[in-house]
């Protein structure tokens, strides 16, 4: 507060300020404080393209949103009789869901489906033409388009996508053959998979095309996809791509053979999509350096690159979350059993949660539980649990089996010297019910990965938690001090949503309140951290020295802890220095 | 092999009390409830249609500058027309609207106005060696003439952290904000 055009004090705000957009822009006037949102004057100028109304009629057929990805999010399991029971992968935020996007435009979803199936004696077989048709049939009424493509394309493409494309996305280099690590050796034939892979799912979208359509691409396993959806269909429809990976730097990138081929096809599209601003600012960096385009700012603060005469557009926006479908699972069954096994298997005990999508070097689950023992070992032994809970990997089976080893040995270490104070366990998935449970019973989310995609984790535990806290009514008081107004303010206008009563979540089995709020510590390469301001960040690399180990216990953490040398990762770069003093032999060795 | 760094962040965050807590969770809370997924990708799509269909939101901005006054000002294209909105600063109105004014605050950016605007190296070079730009013997003269009168208040505005150098902080009555950020979900 100034007076006589000098600061006399700062304002005491109990809490942040924080403001919900409602569109695109608002403007909001701030006298002393008090709020008041006007309607946005660039709304009232903007011309306004009804989604429903532009995208045309749904019985006639034009107008849709076409979605398209790699894999189908379907579990498809045949019958005895022959028929189908297909469901959509609830847990997968590319599915159909209920209160989507679909309820309200004509949608279809367009991939990759599955050319083999189980048969009863338990052994894969192709699916025969007759079975592919009405599998074609059934998924058709889902608002499916299936692609099916031959086994050995498809292990190629996916090769191609887990040995080549995701390390380089990740920032990681490959130039050495290992034969505990995926690498591939014959680049040119995985290439024309990968190449060929995209051709038939932009013949299958092709195929349902209209002109009025949108199209919305998502992955890097189709960044040849836009391109070659245009030269297939003969015309550009609006389509727009989207990287859930993250974008390397433009020296990463740039070390692929492939890098022009993999940029243009891309950039076929209207609009590409990241979801942090680091990565669209390398997608940027390396369409200048390798293609020599520019890029200009557009009103409304988005940005361009000019491509063939035309602008294509950069966006940038974190990935929401299906707060409906959170919400509908807290009051599982399910979830309220998880939380009561883990809040009685360590009553007593502050419980530190760490669960992970993927059993793989990257998402730093080596690095969490090292700092786990380090804070047993600086005074809280006997007082905090690590419940880790960690997805295994469908793809990249190498990468996950040296990191499930490594990490077993030591949570099996740790256990020998503190007794059982880490609780880790494996599975191929853990449910949506089963994480909200999870997230109920722990006083801390931990999550250190070092590189990652979106991740959508911090912010279930983000939103269930404050479901929960606003479900008991709790409203912290922010008391705020304006001294003009003279009294203290005892409201704020920064406080929880109450919701109706008659939402109150009732969990079918009473358990004790959760622990107050929850504590959020991510690492500071996780997307997450980038749209959610209250977390704790850390530094999962902060190594300042290798503390002294049995000679052969160092070479085995070295070689697990370090593995890859990540380009843009300043640690990394440290690392690897160290790395190489301490076992040339492990250096040979890829992650 | 993990360094102190993480082991204090979980030792502060098991420390913290339960408003802290509960505070900070409500601020994320609010963003994540109030922009479900369905709401992303409507706004995403029709983000989609304008960048086709829509000239208001279609056309480029350049940025060129032309020299005016003892200043330099920046004029805006939009498309392939100057922007009639966006004119450069009349220094003659700004003079007689401080004189006829009774109060006034000014909001000044830090980087590309009080001082020039540093490429990647020499930026990065600054922040290597602990060093910043130094402000003009007659920009702190004239900083420090606005901020000592009583009926002026004079704020840096900047979106780094306070530099170690510059000649900003030891100005009397001048005040700074640092990292100043925004932030939306859309």
């Amino acid at each position: 507060m100034f007076t006589g055009g000098h600061l006399a004090y700062w304002e005491n705000i109990g809490g942040d300020r924080s403001v919900a957009p409602t569109g695109p822009t608002c403007e909001i006037e701030d006298t002393f404080a008090i709020y008041t949102k006007t309607a946005p004057a660039a709304e009232a100028t903007r011309k306004k393209i009804p989604l429903k109304r532009t995208l045309g009629s749904r019985t006639v057929g034009t107008g849709q949103v076409i979605f398209v990805m790699y894999d189908l999010p379907l579990f498809i399991s045949k019958n005895e009789d022959g028929t189908w029971d297909v469901k959509w992968d609830e847990d997968n935020f590319k599915a159909r869901s209920p209160h989507s996007i679909a309820d309200s435009v004509g949608a279809k979803w367009v991939g990759v489906v599955t050319s083999r199936c189980f048969t009863e004696a338990g052994h894969l077989e192709r699916l025969s033409d007759d079975e592919k048709e009405s599998l074609r049939a059934h998924l058709v009424t889902m608002g499916a388009v299936p692609v099916f493509v031959d086994h050995s394309l498809r292990h190629m493409h996916e090769m191609y996508c887990s040995a080549v494309l995701w390390p380089n996305l990740h920032n990681v280099v490959e130039f050495s053959e290992n034969e505990e690590f995926d690498v591939v050796t014959d680049i040119d034939s995985h290439l024309a998979a990968y190449t060929a892979v995209n051709q038939a799912v932009a013949t299958a979208v092709a195929s349902v095309l209209h002109k009025d359509d949108l199209v919305w691409i998502h992955g890097y396993e189709l960044m040849l996809l836009p391109k070659l959806m245009v030269d297939t269909a003969g015309f550009r429809a609006h389509s727009t791509f989207w990287f859930h990976t993250p974008f390397p730097t433009s020296e990463i990138f740039r070390t692929l053979s492939s890098r022009d081929v993999l940029l243009q096809g891309v950039l076929a599209t209207d609009m590409v999509g990241f979801h942090v601003f680091n990565h669209a600012r390398h997608f940027m960096t390396c369409c200048k350096r390798l293609l020599g385009l520019e890029f200009k700012s557009r009103l409304g603060g988005r940005m361009g690159v000019s491509f063939e005469g035309r602008e294509v557009m950069v966006t940038i926006s974190h990935l929401a979350l299906q707060t409906r479908q959170v919400y509908s699972h807290m009051k599982s069954p399910e979830a309220a059993d998880v939380a009561m096994q883990l809040l009685n298997k360590h009553r007593g005990k502050t419980i530190i949660g760490g669960i992970d999508r993927h059993c793989e070097r990257l998402q730093g689950v080596f690095l969490k539980i090292l700092a786990f023992q380090s804070l047993l070992q600086s005074g809280y032994a006997g007082k905090v649990v690590l419940v880790q809970r960690t997805m295994t990997l469908q793809r990249r089976t190498k990468d996950y089996v040296k990191s499930s080893r490594e990490i077993r040995a030591l949570v099996e270490r740790i256990n020998a010297e503190f007794g059982p104070v880490v609780d880790y366990e494996e599975a191929p998935s853990f449910s949506l019910s089963y994480r909200l449970g999870f997230y109920y019973a722990i006083n801390m989310l931990l999550q250190t990965p070092i590189r990652e995609g979106v991740n959508m984790l911090p912010l279930e535990f983000v939103y269930s938690r404050g479901k929960w806290e606003s479900s008991r009514n709790h409203v912290p008081s922010s008391p705020r001090t304006s001294p003009l107004a003279g009294d203290s303010v005892a409201s704020s206008p920064f406080r929880w949503e109450t919701i109706d009563p008659s939402e109150d979540i009732v969990l079918p089995v009473p358990l004790p309140p959760p622990p107050m709020g929850g504590i959020l510590v991510l690492s500071e390469f996780a997307t997450a951290s980038h749209c959610l301001s209250a977390c704790s960040s850390v530094n999962p690399w902060n190594i300042p020295e290798v503390r002294a180990l049995s000679v052969c216990a160092r070479a085995r953490v070295c070689g697990s802890v370090w593995p890859c040398f990540c380009g843009s990762v300043r640690g990394g770069y440290v690392i690897g220095i160290r790395v190489l003093t301490l076992s040339c032999e492990w250096w040979a060795h890829r992650w | 092999m993990v360094g102190p760094q993480v082991v204090k962040v979980l030792d502060s965050s098991l420390q913290l009390d339960d408003e802290t807590v509960t505070r900070r969770l409500a601020r994320d809370f609010s963003r994540i409830n109030n922009s479900p997924l369905l709401t992303w990708s409507e706004h995403l799509l029709l983000d989609l249609l304008h960048t086709r269909d829509s000239k208001d939101a279609g056309d480029l901005t350049e940025m060129e500058v032309i020299p005016a006054h003892h200043a330099v000002s920046r004029r805006f294209t939009v498309g392939d027309k100057v922007e009639s909105d966006l004119r450069p600063l009349d220094f003659g109105k700004v003079r007689a609207a401080f004189a006829e004014s009774q109060r006034r605050v000014l909001f000044l950016d830090y980087s590309g106005t009080l001082f020039p605007r540093e490429g990647a190296g020499l930026s990065f070079k600054h922040q290597f060696l602990g060093t910043g730009s130094k402000l003009s013997k007659r920009r702190r003269q004239v900083l420090r003439a606005l901020a000592e009168d009583p009926n002026t208040t004079v704020m840096v505005v900047m979106g780094t952290s306070l530099p170690t150098t510059g000649g900003i902080v030891d100005i009397d009555a001048v005040a700074v904000a640092v990292q100043v950020r925004f932030c939306a979900m859309v």
